[in-house]
């Protein structure tokens, strides 16, 4: 599981410095659906991002499976990301040249899989998320509920053991953002652990463990139970 | 190299296609120009240099100098073997049989030569019943004829027949000038005043020897190097069309010719230096009381040849200018890709690309912008070579000639239009590798 040590994440935004993550320490425990809240700043994207290896923390250490993230090089985190960690944004982040089936296989093709061999596996991951009808349409022919359900099948394909979610329902209508919900809360009865970031309170009710941050630091963190104690 | 990477520059080259087309027509330009100018220069070369190769390269001119311009005694001494056009700036108002460079005698002189004969050219008055003015009259000696007809430029007797007494008064005409001047085999026409036969009237000269060699050289040469005599003794020495012929004997008689010009054409034989023989000539014509310097065939070719390269060099210098400008677009387009396409690049190292992949995927697609334009350019050059000669070629009066298109010219276009896409791409694509994963996520 990651497991985070006193991790800062300091970055320069023009003229202004900016302490994003400030000494934060957390054990995110596995196959299980951690909710991270906070407010807009709050830190909460860019932990996600140090947790995934999408930047190196400023100071501190997060250790994953006995690995030290912080030293990798940018290869190896490139590797990482492939094989470990699966990303799905709020704006989906589809590549519009590519049908969903493409888009899907997309992480499989970078690693040199056999296209025929990539897009039965996309092809196979589509049809888990329900949208085998879909599969050659192009994104813009896609509903914003399909374009997340893609994401969240392309976030699957390698078969990492984590699935990181960035807003995942910000830009869906609730009834929509409920059946992405239920689809990243069910992973993790695949051994996925999924870390979900979200400024919506609602959300944090479906958490193993919610960590609520306020200006880059760890405000609150509690299990499931606890919060429904 | 990642196969799926290809494919995925291919999509996107494809998903922005009026972009992609607009790119790839600068490149498609400036290819065109190169490859027209290049294979037609070439063929123009091959062209000149088939032509040479007709005369032989084992043949001498000589140009007698001595009684013909008090300059020209001046500089021949220090002439030495080189071709310089000032030692033809003769303005004789008959031609001096004290010039007159005896071909047999040469012959005999220089072992190492197989045959040698005269040809003088002259503007003198021509009438028929019909026309009359001041025409070119060329002479040949008898001698001439049998070895060197080559040298100008086809003499075919289409009507009547050649040469066939020196002692008598007899003109063949060339297909122009007879047609000018109204007359057939059989007819009388006063030439300087004296009353000749036509016997015998030249087949039209092939439009590929209408401008023979030696005419090239005087386009070539009329650039400032030779002067404003050498194109008139090169005419005449071809254009068989345009000339009448009297055999030199008489000719000699000519009094009224108010230019002439003669030089002396003969043959090394095979195996024998033609710098040796060179020399010798040069001591066996001051024995005949002559100044002359012989220049090879090959010097004049190779003079040609250096001024027909440079022009090409130059032309396509001018064409690789397009070509460069055509690379400039394509840069602009792949940065203006990097930038419209920052948050793919970010999705794509999110689901794990590493930065070699993404510089790899940006080389690919602006090299292979690249390599179509330069496909495309190929082939429309070529058809632009082939259309342009053979449509321009006669309105401009440029011999006909096919363009030429070597291996090394195809292989280097695709391979320079390849290099020159992807070096367009590097700038571009390495600052997208380098792209921070985050922040390339934040933009819109």
């Amino acid at each position: 599981m990651p497991r985070l040590l006193d991790v800062h994440k300091t970055y320069r935004l023009g003229d202004v410095l900016v302490r994003a993550v400030r000494g934060v320490s957390l054990e995110i425990p596995e196959a299980k659906l951690t909710v991270i809240m906070g407010r807009s700043g709050s830190g909460k994207s860019t932990l996600l991002h140090l947790v995934g290896c999408l930047d190196t923390p400023t100071k501190g250490s997060i250790e994953h499976r006995g690995r030290e993230l912080g030293t990798l090089s940018s290869a190896e985190r490139a590797a990482f990301r492939a094989d470990e960690a699966g990303f799905v944004f709020q704006k989906f982040s589809l590549l519009p040249s590519l049908s969903a089936v493409e888009n899907v296989g997309l992480p499989l093709l970078l690693q040199n899989t056999p296209r025929r061999v990539a897009l039965q596996a996309s092809e196979a991951a589509l049809s888990e998320v329900g949208l085998s009808h879909r599969m050659r349409h192009r994104p813009s022919k896609l509903s914003g509920g399909e374009q997340q359900r893609v994401a969240i099948a392309r976030a699957l394909i390698g078969d990492p053991g984590m699935v990181l979610a960035d807003e995942p329902t910000g830009n869906l209508d609730v009834a929509t953002g409920a059946t992405i919900l239920d689809l990243l809360r069910g992973l993790t009865d695949r051994d996925k652990t999924v870390i979900l970031v979200t400024h919506d309170q609602e959300i944090g009710r479906l958490a193993d463990l919610l960590v609520e941050l306020e200006d880059g630091r760890v405000k609150r963190s509690a299990t499931g139970s606890e919060e429904a104690s | 190299m990642n196969r799926n990477l290809t494919a995925l520059a291919v999509r996107n080259i494809a998903s922005r296609r009026t972009r992609s087309w607009l790119t790839i027509l600068g490149v498609l330009i400036g290819v065109t120009a190169v490859v027209a100018l290049i294979s037609i220069g070439t063929g123009v070369q091959k062209a000149v240099l088939q032509q040479f190769e007709a005369i032989g390269y084992d043949v001498l001119l000589i140009v007698p100098q001595t009684g013909w311009s008090g300059a020209i005694g001046a500089t021949a001494g220090r002439m030495g073997g080189q071709f310089d056009p000032t030692q033809l700036r003769v303005r004789p108002t008959a031609m001096s049989t004290a010039t007159h460079i005896d071909p047999e005698l040469l012959v005999e002189q220089v072992p190492t030569l197989t045959e040698a004969g005269n040809l003088t050219t002259q503007i003198v008055s021509v009438e028929s019943e019909a026309a009359g003015g001041y025409l070119r009259v060329t002479s040949p000696s008898a001698s001439f004829l049998e070895a060197f007809a080559a040298v100008l430029g086809g003499f075919t007797v289409e009507q009547g027949r050649g040469f066939a007494d020196p002692s008598a008064r007899e003109v063949v005409v060339g297909a122009r000038s007879a047609e000018r001047l109204e007359v057939s085999v059989g007819d009388e026409l006063i030439v300087d005043r004296g009353r000749y036969t036509v016997v015998g009237i030249l087949a039209p000269a092939p439009e590929s020897l209408e401008d023979s060699p030696l005419e090239t050289l005087e386009v070539a040469q009329s650039t400032g190097d030779v002067g404003d005599v050498a194109p008139l003794l090169l005419r005449g020495l071809s254009n068989t069309d345009d000339t009448l012929f009297v055999l030199e004997e008489q000719a000699l008689s000519f009094q009224s010719g108010s230019e002439a010009f003669s030089t002396t054409v003969t043959r090394v034989e095979t195996g024998a230096s033609v710098t040796d023989a060179k020399a010798s000539i040069v001591a066996a014509l001051e024995q005949q009381g002559i100044v002359g310097t012989p220049i090879s065939v090959e010097e004049i070719a190779d003079s040609i040849q250096g001024t027909l390269g440079m022009v090409e060099t130059v032309l396509a210098s001018i064409a690789a200018v397009a070509l460069v400008v055509g690379g400039v677009g394509l840069m602009n387009t792949m940065y203006t890709a990097v930038l419209e396409r920052t948050r793919e690049i970010g999705v794509l190292k999110a689901i794990g690309a590493r930065d070699g992949q993404v510089l790899w995927l940006f080389l690919i697609d602006s090299g292979l912008m690249g390599l179509i334009g330069g496909v495309l350019g190929l082939v429309t050059g070529c058809l632009f070579s082939i259309l342009g000669t053979r449509l321009l070629g006669p309105v401009l009066g440029v011999p006909s000639f096919a363009p030429i298109f070597t291996a090394s010219l195809v292989l280097g276009v695709l391979f320079a239009s390849f290099a020159l896409g992807s070096l367009a791409g590097v700038l571009p694509a390495w600052r997208a590798a380098r792209q921070n994963p985050v922040e390339a996520l934040g933009s819109e």
